[in-house]
């Protein structure tokens, strides 16, 4: 019989999803794939998309990858896939990526309002370096400024932290995980005194109940959501409660799936914590022990401009600020949710909301309750996350096996690069602060710099003002994602560069600050892209860049795990990963244009140098020369950047970053990483990693090393060892929908794109599954208005227009006065209607709710 | 020229009516299963649709809870006879 390459390729899909599934098959479905697949070199790479942090195999032959499945090997998919991963070889062949710098220009000389042009690199980088030099003198240390991204792999993120507050001497970095994580973030620090969640992916084999609160599992975390629906279909006793604002494809497998009114998560968490008080179930020993009552100011804003009367009328605008109280006081807070007022206020019928209580105030079942954005992108989003964790700290259902409250996150290294590497305005990595001098000067010994270097949040350092390169005082230097776009539209900051996220579509209000500010004739706005983006077509110049697996990498997921992977392909043409754009481009500034004397005082020998060279060959980054990339089976792998640069630049910055996390003497405990080459020989490592060993649970005995023998529990981010349960009361949202504007709006993805769609559009057949954003909304609304299933309507809000496709029998079912529209679409910018209102805690937009009005078109 | 392989899972007593359902489907397969609801299917490109199409349809196909892909092979080579050597 003659055998086909179809036949050896069908039969080793076979064998790997039967080894997946645990199913066995009979012998001759699979027995020629026990033969070698000639040609093709597989190796492991970290998924590309979500914060699930999937391993894949990518198989390259002939230089470009034609094969991929699940990793079998790797902990956290076991060998499974979602559909994003089968198109995750696609993405790095669009037709339209781009191969060279253009800068706009008219008559061969640059113009904001000419055309794009191709340029070298070199004149891309002097023309930048031009406007940076000169922004950054005339406008302080906010007059630059850099938008990066949880997608930024570790080094990426670690290198940019260095050019910017160190090099340019600004805290004028964020990430796109502002609009994603920081809610989570800072409710972390506050409830723990450290960030990240305490479980892991296990806790969904472990769990007796899972709750869902404002996250599609379903259509966003696939694979932890198969993972979910294996536990409930094959384990006794074990339900799956969901919550969100309208229904979804999570609600199939519910057992008690519950539509609220926008906002009143904070209400029904509440009143979970009144009837665990009430019914005297909580955890006693557990609160005496390790946990503090606080309260937090209420009545603190929205997060929009000063100007705007929401903000005037807010009595603690922005404060975060925690009141000790008793546990008397605490119970007294949460009286007022009842069951009755609770269930009229969010809408959710009574028995369900006992059935949610129930469950979690039962002593023998393990809950691990679920979230991202429905949580996150709220302006009291840090109260939300906080009164979550309340529930579990009454309860004592923390910190081990099933029972974990669990922080989900939207991108692949929002956790490793965003947070841990700290590529916020206020951070450092591991989780130092600019706010706290003594960190500023930690960093500064590392990074062998001058003290005084890194701005401080105050401008200050030994309480005395550091100089700025204008001679001036340093001043306040804090800015996040959305003051960026507002500061940009006032023409405080006149340089922006946007690296691997495309913010012109992904920030709210893009009509009224994002276009404004990037257009301002004043401004020039740099975005490094592998695609002509929204964002890309909206700035001066773009820089071609080196997607994925173009280059080395390494990403953290979720639950605390790093993984690298080698570059298993050259990007097209002259396109650069952004880690090279990021040390290149440093080459172009001189020390001398940025710092001032007094601080090249203290170090005479950098007078004369350029940023790359005091930044990236100080001896440490620079310290592990070029090497052959080979794997145990003995391939061999290109590494662009080492070879351009003449050292091995991920391992320097890696080993360099981790004098943060692991070195002797550093001022936080608890984020210890392993050596750079375990992270190359390992599917992932979950950090703290002590002894070569990662941790799983974090703060029990047991279970972390940090945990002493007889300690039990001990939250160790805080000084004392306890945890902060927060009481924070129900506060309304800011626009609600009134007479003329009468319906809420909520905004999110779905399963076939990612994010803005810049890569997932650009893929035929998903394209094709999901062409344009449509508005799901309820019959009923559609009918009152005239409109059925695919007539055309228009949407609009206070702030802009778009129009889309009515849809009321989608895989999304709003309740009456609700709609939704994802926001991957380019063509119909949802981000034109939506508020720019923030948390006035963590800074993190609101994206879920803002009120609209729907006509016929 | 591609070939998937994908596992399914669906509500037990559900199993055989969904198992036909996609079956139905152009270039689908059904390789096995076990009683939880879990099974194997094979995708491949058929005429005018191709398998990524096949399997995102799965996911409106009733009594799917989930689909997952875990093998996707994507080259042109499909059709090459492979020799083997006589051992």
């Amino acid at each position: 019989m003659k055998l086909t390459r179809r036949d050896f390729v069908k039969s080793n899909a076979i064998a790997a999803a039967a080894s997946v599934a645990g199913i066995t098959l009979p012998v001759a479905k699979t027995a020629l794939a026990a033969e070698e697949d000639a040609g093709i070199r597989w190796d492991k790479a970290a998924c590309r998309y979500c914060g699930t942090g999937c391993s894949v195999l990518m198989g390259v032959k002939d230089g470009k990858v034609v094969a991929s499945q699940g990793d079998p090997d790797a902990p956290v998919n076991k060998g499974l896939n979602c559909i994003k991963g089968y198109f995750l070889p696609k993405i790095l062949y669009g037709k339209d990526r781009l191969t060279q710098p253009l800068l706009r220009k008219t008559n061969g000389v640059y113009d904001k309002n000419g055309k794009f042009e191709p340029v070298s690199w070199e004149e891309a980088f002097k023309t930048m370096a031009e406007k940076w030099v000169a922004a950054r003198k005339a406008k302080g240390p906010k007059g630059v400024g850099m938008f990066g991204s949880g997608q930024w792999t570790l080094w990426e993120g670690y290198a940019a932290s260095k050019l910017m507050k160190a090099g340019f001497r600004t805290n004028s970095l964020e990430p796109n995980a502002r609009h994603c994580m920081a809610s989570a973030v800072a409710a972390f620090i506050r409830g723990f005194g450290i960030d990240e969640p305490m479980g892991c992916y296990d806790d969904l084999e472990h769990a007796d109940v899972f709750v869902l609160w404002g996250a599609n599992m379903a259509e966003m975390h696939p694979i932890l959501w198969s993972r979910l629906t294996d536990t409930r279909l094959t384990k006794p006793g074990c339900e799956v409660h969901v919550l969100s604002t309208y229904e979804h494809r999570c609600f199939e497998l519910a057992d008690n799936g519950m539509v609220f009114e926008p906002q009143t998560d904070l209400a029904i968490l509440n009143y979970i914590a009144n009837y665990i008080i009430q019914n005297k179930a909580y955890n006693k020993e557990f609160i005496d022990k390790h946990v503090n009552f606080t309260q937090t100011a209420t009545d603190i804003g929205y997060g929009l401009r000063a100007s705007d009367p929401r903000e005037k009328a807010a009595k603690n605008a922005g404060s975060g600020a925690l009141t000790k109280i008793s546990f008397e006081e605490y119970a007294k807070s949460v009286e007022p949710y009842t069951l009755e007022y609770t269930s009229k206020l969010s809408k959710v019928p009574q028995e369900k909301l006992l059935k949610l209580a129930k469950a979690y105030a039962d002593p023998n079942k393990k809950v691990s309750s679920y979230w991202t954005m429905g949580f996150n992108q709220h302006t009291r989003g840090v109260w939300v996350n906080g009164l979550c964790y309340n529930v579990h700290l009454l309860m004592g259902k923390i910190s081990e096996p099933g029972n974990s409250p669990f922080s989900l996150t939207g991108q692949p290294s929002a956790c490793g690069t965003a947070r841990e590497v700290g590529t916020f305005t206020h951070r450092l990595p591991a989780d130092l602060v600019v706010a706290n001098d003594a960190h500023c000067k930690y960093a500064e010994k590392v990074w062998k710099l001058p003290a005084g270097t890194i701005p401080r949040a105050n401008g200050k350092s030994d309480d005395a003002d550091q100089t700025d390169i204008s001679g001036k005082p340093m001043g306040k230097t804090l800015i996040h994602a959305v003051a960026m776009h507002r500061a940009l539209k006032d023409g405080v900051m006149n340089c922006f560069w946007v690296q691997c996220n495309n913010n012109m579509q992904a920030a709210a209000n893009l009509n009224v600050e994002s276009y404004p500010g990037w257009r301002n004739p004043d401004n020039f706005v740099a975005v490094t892209d592998p695609y002509p983006t929204v964002s890309a077509m909206a700035a001066d110049l773009v820089l071609p860049t080196a997607m994925w697996i173009e280059k080395e990498g390494a990403y953290g997921n979720a639950e605390r795990r790093t993984q690298f992977w080698r570059q298993q392909v050259t990007a097209p043409g002259e396109a650069k990963s952004d880690l090279w754009q990021i040390m290149e481009f440093s080459k172009y500034v001189n020390v001398k244009d940025v710092w001032p004397e007094d601080l090249i005082a203290k170090m005479p020998e950098y007078a004369d140098k350029t940023l790359f060279d005091v930044l990236y060959t100080n001896g440490q980054v620079d310290k592990f020369p070029a090497e052959q990339v080979t794997d145990s089976r003995g391939n061999n792998y290109d590494n662009d950047e080492s070879a351009h640069f003449g050292f091995y630049v991920q391992k320097g910055l890696f080993e360099e970053y981790r004098l943060f996390n692991t070195a002797e003497g550093k001022p936080k405990k608890g984020h210890e990483m392993a050596d750079f080459g375990d992270y190359h020989n390992a599917r992932g490592i979950r950090w703290p990693v002590i002894d070569g060993k990662e941790t799983l649970w974090r703060f029990r005995e047991g279970y972390d090393p940090h945990v002493a023998k007889g300690e039990g529990v001990k939250f160790y981010g805080k000084p004392d060892g306890r945890a902060n349960i927060i009481s924070a009361p129900y506060e309304p949202a800011a626009e609600p929908p009134d007479n003329e504007f009468d319906l809420w709006l909520c905004t999110g993805r779905v399963l076939e794109h990612w994010h803005s769609g810049s890569m997932t559009r650009r893929v035929p057949e998903l394209y094709r599954a999901v062409p344009d954003a449509v508005v799901f909304m309820h019959k009923n609304d559609a009918k009152k208005r005239r409109l059925r299933d695919g007539s055309m309507a228009k949407i609009a809000s206070r702030r802009g227009e778009i129009l889309a496709r009515v849809e009321t029998r989608g895989r999304n079912r709003p309740p009456e006065g609700l709609v939704f529209i994802p926001w991957f679409d380019a063509s119909r910018l949802v981000n034109k209607l939506t508020l720019d209102q923030t948390d006035p805690i963590s800074k993190e937009t609101d994206y879920k709710k803002c009120a609209v009005k729907i006509l016929k078109a | 020229m591609n070939i998937c392989s994908v596992i399914v899972h669906a509500r037990p007593e559900q199993t055989a009516a969904v198992q036909s359902r996609l079956a139905g489907l152009p270039g689908v397969e059904v390789q096995g299963g076990d009683e939880s609801g879990k099974f194997i299917v094979t995708v491949e490109d058929a005429d005018g649709v191709s398998a990524a199409d096949t399997m995102m349809s799965f996911n409106s196909v009733e009594g799917v809870i989930s689909s997952t892909l875990i093998y996707h092979y994507g080259g042109d080579d499909l059709d090459e006879e492979v020799i083997r050597e006589a051992n």
